[in-house]
């Protein structure tokens, strides 16, 4: 036995390997939204139809009960006229709502600093739903909105909407990404359930991660605990 | 062979006469359970000038990590640089051990030698020589602290592992890495999304994390050598919560596809292979035991989320945690005998202990909010995000609760951290 020993070895170093910034995204864009998007139009198109068949329909029956033949023709042709006119207005009105919404879109919802989420926020135009703490129920002032809402979905707006869930700052980063889910899923249920069309609608969480309002307070707790309706260009 | 490339520090063990056969260590228990007491040197250069940067820098290593574990007390010496020489005298210091330090400088490179000696016999327990760039000597000393644990314990201290965690100094949430002590931060991530809950591989090479860099929260896997990352999990809805399996295979992880969040498994590579729970409450947060026969997680099944214990099929599903109202974030130590998990009170998060069989719930936080407990891989210490100073960020803490340390440097928001496994 000498009294020095020389053994080598050899370290794999890891700072080198943490030099690492080339992080290749393999990740494919999205895909289908055309083959979506021709879809959902054929489906507005028989919508529309559908509701055009059952107006003329009660239409039909009024004048049946006047028992008054040339007159039940005439004030059907009004009918018909008026039915026309309504169709015209309301596609006019939704091209328009289409065109305000494409041109004040151009900025993501990732980009914007809270305040400038909330002031966009108050002039989209489905409003945003509230929720209790650590609820995922909807409360009626919640439900009347998502009544309007749906009312805008199924008359003016015909385009893909989704549906942001999100939480105050208390409670657990992945619990709250799991309830924001929730949130969303209930309003999109409630939404589906007042007619709206199942293709029109999708869902996202974001938990915590995006407070409509800084400050930990009950007030911006209770603005942070929503769904907001996201127009999809 | 990937040895050759990385090599830029090459060790050389002395062995000193008497202390030869490597395998061998000493457990050494101090009379009446007291610390041992430990007297770290002032660095002797060996070519020329002291250079006080590097002595101090080292020094200060050695006491944060021979500190941190609790095993010893530091024993301050009378005058730190004329210390060196006298304080081997083993009557003029009141120490079990001496830490020694010597270097040499050149141009491009710095040369160590650490000894660990026990005074009362005066035997080199350990001398190590290690040999590397200057920027990298935080890692010899580190290293040698790993050894010096060995020596004395029978095993190895984890400062020379990494923490992986989330902080928004760029402005969103991106996954970083550091040393255990937060020196050398280093961004992996910048996709300028929301990136969350990194998880080491047993093997330490790769890091599975949730991100948002495709419109919406999927589950990835990045080869930290290379940087390349997979998307593993996209289905519809959250993917989150993603947990290495011990063996390094599998991925627990929870899922929203089948309408609410509910834990699956899948292989490393994305292929789907069990659905774990099924229940309409919330599920998620799973963390397998060290053996991999169970999963601990969170539901929310009974009204608020608790800790819940299940085989990792899916079966036998117990309550592990029956006090408090929201238990959160549970992380098995690597040793098995102790759960960390964190529990509201208020608005604030407090870190518990407990048994895997629901016995001994115990408080170990209580300043501030602190959440995410992680082990390190000797289930000595503890990292977990505490926001006790204003912005969140991490600290170390022994597993007991004591010596609670910030290890966090920058001033942004620092959470979610992830111990990784001895590289």
């Amino acid at each position: 036995m000498s009294n020095f020993l020389f053994k080598a070895f050899v370290v794999i170093a890891f700072p080198i390997m943490l030099v690492s910034g080339c992080a290749k995204d393999q990740v494919k864009p999205d895909e289908g939204l055309s083959s979506a998007a021709s879809a959902q139009k054929a489906s507005a198109d028989k919508a529309a139809a559908d509701k055009a068949i059952a107006d003329k329909a009660a239409a039909d029956k009024a004048a049946a009960a006047k028992a008054a033949a040339d007159k039940a023709i005439a004030d059907k042709a009004a009918a018909d006229k008026a039915l026309a006119d309504k169709a015209a207005a309301d596609k006019a009105a939704a091209d328009k709502a289409a065109a305000d919404l494409a041109a004040s879109a151009g900025k993501s919802s990732a980009s914007m600093t809270p305040a400038e989420r909330e002031a966009e926020a108050a002039k989209a135009p489905m409003k945003m739903i509230n929720f209790d703490f650590d609820s995922y129920a909807l409360t009626q002032p919640a439900r009347d909105i998502l009544y309007t809402n749906a009312d805008y979905l199924l008359k003016k707006y015909k385009g893909k909407v989704k549906l942001e869930g999100h939480c105050d700052e208390r409670g657990s980063d992945e619990y709250n990404l799991a309830l924001g889910e929730k949130r969303a899923k209930s309003a999109m249920d409630y939404l589906s359930t007042l007619g709206v069309p199942s293709e029109q609608l999708s869902i996202i969480s974001y938990g915590k991660e995006r407070p409509l309002v800084t400050g930990s307070d009950e007030v911006s707790w209770a603005k942070n605990r929503r769904v907001e309706f996201v127009i999809l260009k | 062979m990937r040895i050759p490339l990385f090599s830029v520090m090459i060790l050389f063990l002395l062995c000193p006469a008497g202390t030869c056969s490597q395998e061998e260590f000493l457990r050494v228990t101090a009379q009446g359970n007291r610390q041992l007491k430990v007297a770290i040197l002032a660095p002797l250069t060996l070519s020329g000038d002291q250079n006080q940067k590097i002595a101090s820098e080292v020094v200060d290593i050695f006491k944060l990590d021979l500190g941190i574990t609790g095993i010893f007390s530091l024993v301050d010496l009378p005058s730190a640089s004329g210390a060196s020489a006298s304080a081997t005298n083993k009557e003029t210091v009141d120490a079990d051990f001496f830490v020694k330090t010597s270097y040499r400088l050149s141009a491009t490179s710095i040369t160590f030698e650490y000894r660990l000696t026990e005074i009362s016999t005066g035997k080199e327990l350990l001398a190590k020589r290690y040999s590397s760039s200057i920027k990298d000597l935080r890692k010899t000393a580190h290293t040698f602290s790993d050894e010096v644990l060995y020596t004395l314990t029978g095993e190895r201290g984890p400062f020379t592992s990494k923490i992986g965690y989330v902080s928004t100094a760029s402005g969103n949430k991106e996954i970083y890495l550091m040393d255990w002590d937060g020196y050398n931060s280093n961004k992996l991530t910048s996709n300028g999304s929301i990136n969350l809950n990194p998880d080491f591989s047993p093997s330490g090479k790769e890091l599975i994390f949730t991100s948002y860099k495709n419109q919406n929260p999927d589950l990835y896997r990045r080869e930290l050598f290379t940087g390349t990352e997979a998307r593993i999990s996209s289905s519809p809805g959250i993917n989150i919560t993603g947990a290495f399996s011990p063996e390094g295979n599998r991925v627990a992880l929870a899922m929203s596809k089948d309408g609410n969040s509910e834990i699956y498994l899948i292989t490393k590579a994305g292929k789907p292979l069990a659905r774990l729970s099924n229940n309409p409450a919330i599920d998620l947060s799973p963390t397998w035991s060290p053996d991999g026969k169970f999963i601990a997680f969170v539901s929310d099944r009974l009204g608020k989320p608790q800790i819940f214990v299940m085989r990792f099929d899916g079966t036998d599903v117990r309550r592990l945690t029956t006090t408090g109202s929201y238990n959160v974030a549970p992380r098995w130590s690597p040793k098995g005998d102790r759960i960390a998990y964190s529990r509201q009170y208020g608005n604030s998060f407090q870190i518990h202990l407990i048994n895997p069989d629901g016995s001994d719930d115990k408080q170990i936080t209580f300043e501030g909010s602190n959440e995410h407990p992680r082990w390190s891989p000797d289930a000595r210490l503890i990292v977990f995000s505490s926001k006790r100073e204003g912005p969140e960020s991490l600290y170390v803490m022994r597993s007991d609760g004591s010596g609670q340390t910030k290890v966090s440097r920058g001033r942004s928001g620092d959470s979610h951290p992830t111990w990784s496994p001895r590289w």
